[in-house]
């Protein structure tokens, strides 16, 4: 293999020209006799290698574990170029030639072309170590993924809560902050300037009365070290200005909205608080159709997909909770309760599709206008952009629009015809599982849950015809034995994302799991044992990816709907990578079929 | 050649008037040089180089990232008989710098290192009638000649075998891929190959 022919391949073909040069400069090879240990356990890599010809095993010397084998054109190791030490062992199983490059090199390849970088983020097995290469904040992605640290922290400082107002005035006025925080008993409040114009002016309070009564104690806080990203959902979500942050359980500082802004470079919040704003439905309307644009532009900067589904969630239950304030009568506001179903109830949605959405209402509520009201609202989602849901769950279709009781009453109907072996009343009830409430008295949504839960956990026969739903659809793997087919296309919602959605769905409410999001839902059930870290990990990686190969097709303008993966579209290496997925797909339905017990499958 | 060696103080005299004295010192170090010139002819006594390459072996590793590839315009045009060989045109080689301009560079780069190659006794005369024109001296560095190497390695074992020497048999047999085939650079890295494998892997079996 010729140093140019490494270019013809992936990833290495997204270099430039420039870096291609850089890369061959660097270039060197090895010659590694048989049976060479060369790298060991626990050192620091400083080199990147390409096997040209030969035989290498990962391997874990001290207790003789084989992990993988690497041959001609494979390279190795991934995880180590990002500054953490190798995690196993390699030798040559066979004489073998490597090309090495510096690992500075690669590291300046990853920075300088977010393209290659992504290939690595992407590769199933090396999601961590992508991770943990944020060092310099070169490009967006790297941006994003700033985690909180001294360097983006304001100090905290903190006051006796019997200190007088002045004081308090004082002592902003002399620090320069916005925000102190308030002890009282051990309980911390915070204290802005806002609260000091608040007491002193409109309440008329004497300047030498404490603080206490004006502090804000219901504080919602972050951890020290988690990402910025998420300081700044919390603070969309909660529509607050300010989190404070912990290390364990002490407060470490402060971070505020308009110091993490001035950090992000995407409109992520400007479009937040465009929706938060909006005081005719127009006005919202706008500010729904810049959502795809946002969308398009975090994927261009190789934001990871996790990271977008989570602030689709956040915006879009936004949306739908402004359009609910503003359509419904501030009175039946309180005594209803607005769900969104299927992917946005998970968190899982990339783009505006479908409108799931359904209406809890309390059981002596009169509300005449009802099924006016309510139509109004759907048509307004869709003009809005998000089209009909096929199954017609929508609020204007009054069969998903019950009181609490009527509510309970169709969920033990469906559990009963679901034990019958009725699919259709299964799907109704995985539909209502995932329902997460958006807007109104979100307390009405809680037993209905509980409901499911309770009527389906320990319940061995149920949950196996629940699952066996996951695998009514066949793994489109063979389709790949004729790639050149010009319509050569595959359904990847029916292939891979509903088996493993429906799949994890079936084990989190056989465990009794109360959370919505499949990734979330996975890792609970790592924890509990269920499944072994590997799988789930490998579960999550592949559900991602299916997840950014739609958004992927759906961005880069196809005339196909939003499941259909145009295989030509895809580059050799999304292939593998589909194909390796599918893989994970095929063996999670075994484990279904035997964890559940599903016999003809 | 064994006249050369014979003269050697002289040169070493002669040299010193050059900034390349230090190549007359004998070497220490654990590199060497894997050399190769693709030339207008296979006479050492008119053949001019058109392309040299060099890269540098340290023990194990063969460094690419230091390595020397240089286009040389030669005084008389290109035979036309060994164009199909190397595939460099007269075209592709104006501009390209003359000999004088190219020999201190290879100098500075192989200093006083063994210098390594596939029938490098025709490299090296070529080199040092360079050399002797333009400073007074040949090239004191030690060859090292890979067919010798390979012989020595495989005679010890099958002392009746007839030896084919051919660059492509020496390749198969090794079982050390072809980078790129009369290209100075190409066959300065295969040759290095190897020599690394004869160096340090398993005896090659001719079975």
């Amino acid at each position: 293999m010729d140093a140019q022919l490494i270019f013809a391949n992936s990833p290495f073909d997204l270099l430039t020209k420039y870096q291609q040069k850089l890369f061959s400069d660097h270039l060197d090879i090895v010659y590694l006799p048989e049976q060479t240990h060369f790298l060991h356990q626990g050192q620091s890599a400083t080199h990147f290698y390409i096997i040209i010809k030969g035989l290498v095993e990962e391997y874990n010397a001290a207790n003789n574990t084989l992990y993988t084998h690497y041959s001609s054109q494979d390279f190795f190791d991934i995880r180590s170029q990002f500054g953490s030490p190798c995690k196993h062992d390699y030798r040559a199983l066979e004489e073998t030639l490597c090309y090495t490059l510096p690992t500075d090199i690669f590291r300046e390849l990853l920075s300088t072309n977010p393209e290659f970088a992504d290939y690595f983020q992407r590769d199933l097995a090396q999601k961590y170590a992508q991770l943990e290469a944020r060092e310099g904040s070169k490009n967006l992605s790297e941006f994003i993924l700033t985690r909180i640290d001294d360097s983006n922290l304001q100090p905290a400082v903190v006051i006796d809560a019997k200190m007088s107002l002045l004081q308090a005035t004082q002592m902003m006025l002399e620090q320069k902050i916005e925000t102190l925080l308030v002890e009282q008993e051990g309980v911390y409040g915070m204290l802005t300037g806002t609260d000091l114009l608040k007491a002193g002016i409109l309440a008329g309070e004497d300047r030498n009365s404490p603080v206490a009564n004006h502090a804000n104690y219901g504080l919602i806080s972050i951890d020290y070290g988690d990402f910025l990203f998420n300081a700044m959902l919390a603070m969309t979500q909660n529509r607050i200005e300010r989190v404070v942050v912990k290390r364990g359980p002490s407060i470490v500082g402060i971070i505020e909205m308009s110091h993490v802004l001035s950090l992000f470079s995407t409109h992520s919040h400007v479009v937040a608080l465009r929706i938060a704003r909006a005081q005719t439905i127009d006005e919202l309307k706008t500010a729904a159709h810049t959502l795809n644009n946002l969308v398009e532009n975090l994927t261009n900067n190789g934001i990871k997909i996790v990271f977008i589904m989570e602030l689709m969630a956040t915006m879009n239950g936004q949306i739908m909770e402004k359009l609910f304030q503003l359509l419904l009568p501030k009175a039946i506001q309180d005594r209803a309760c607005l769900m969104v179903m299927g992917s946005e109830g998970r968190g899982e949605q990339i783009l505006k599709t479908d409108q799931d959405n359904g209406l809890i209402i309390e059981d002596d509520l009169e509300w005449p206008e009802q099924s006016q009201v309510l139509t109004e609202f759907s048509q307004h989602l869709l003009s809005f952009g998000y089209p009909p849901c096929p199954g017609n769950v929508m609020v204007s279709n009054p069969a998903w629009v019950k009181s609490q009781s009527q509510w309970q009453q169709q969920i033990d109907s469906w559990i009963s015809r679901g034990l019958q072996g009725d699919t259709d009343s299964m799907m109704q009830l995985a539909i209502i599982n995932d329902a997460h409430g958006v807007a109104g008295n979100k307390a009405l949504l809680k037993p209905i849950k509980q409901q499911i839960l309770a009527g389906c956990h320990d319940r061995e026969l149920m949950l196996s015809q629940f699952a066996r739903i996951a695998l009514t659809f066949a793994t489109p793997l063979s389709i790949f034995g004729n790639l050149k087919s010009k319509d050569a296309e595959l359904d990847i919602k029916k292939g891979g994302i509903f088996t493993l959605v429906h799949g994890i769905r079936s084990l989190a409410i056989e465990q009794g799991i109360d959370v919505n999001n499949s990734f979330a839902r996975t890792r609970k059930l790592i924890e509990l044992g269920v499944l072994d870290p590997k799988q789930g990990q490998d579960l999550q990686e592949t559900l991602q990816l299916f997840f950014w190969l739609r958004l992927e097709q759906h961005i880069t303008p196809s005339k196909k709907g939003i499941n259909l993966l145009d295989i030509n579209q895809l580059t050799p290496n999304e292939r593998d990578l589909l194909r390796h997925g599918l893989h994970v797909v095929k063996k999670f339905k075994s484990f279904l079929a035997h964890h559940f017990m599903i016999r003809d499958y | 050649m064994q006249l050369v060696r014979l003269l050697r103080p002289f040169d070493k005299r002669r040299a010193k008037q050059t900034p390349f004295a230090d190549m007359f010192t004998p070497y220490q170090g654990d590199e060497i040089v894997s050399l190769d010139c693709e030339t207008t002819s296979l006479d050492p006594k008119s053949a001019e180089i058109i392309t040299l390459a060099a890269v540098k072996i340290c023990q194990q590793k063969v460094m690419m990232s230091q390595k020397l590839s240089i286009k040389i315009q030669p005084k008389t045009p290109i035979n036309a008989d060994s164009i199909p060989v190397h595939h460099i045109r007269n075209q592709d080689i104006e501009g390209a710098m003359s000999i004088e301009q190219a020999l201190p560079l290879i100098l500075n780069f192989i200093g006083n290192r063994p210098i390594l190659g596939y029938f490098i006794k025709f490299d090296l005369a070529v080199l040092s009638r360079y050399t002797e024109q333009a400073y007074g001296f040949h090239l004191p560095n030690r060859p090292i000649e890979l067919c010798h190497v390979y012989y020595k390695k495989v005679n010890t074992y099958y002392p009746d075998a007839w030896l084919d020497h051919k660059f492509e048999t020496l390749a198969t047999t090794l079982d050390i891929p072809i980078l790129g085939r009369h290209t100075a650079m190409g066959d300065a890295i295969t040759v290095a190959l190897m020599y690394l494998q004869l160096n340090y892997g398993k005896r090659p079996s001719l079975l």
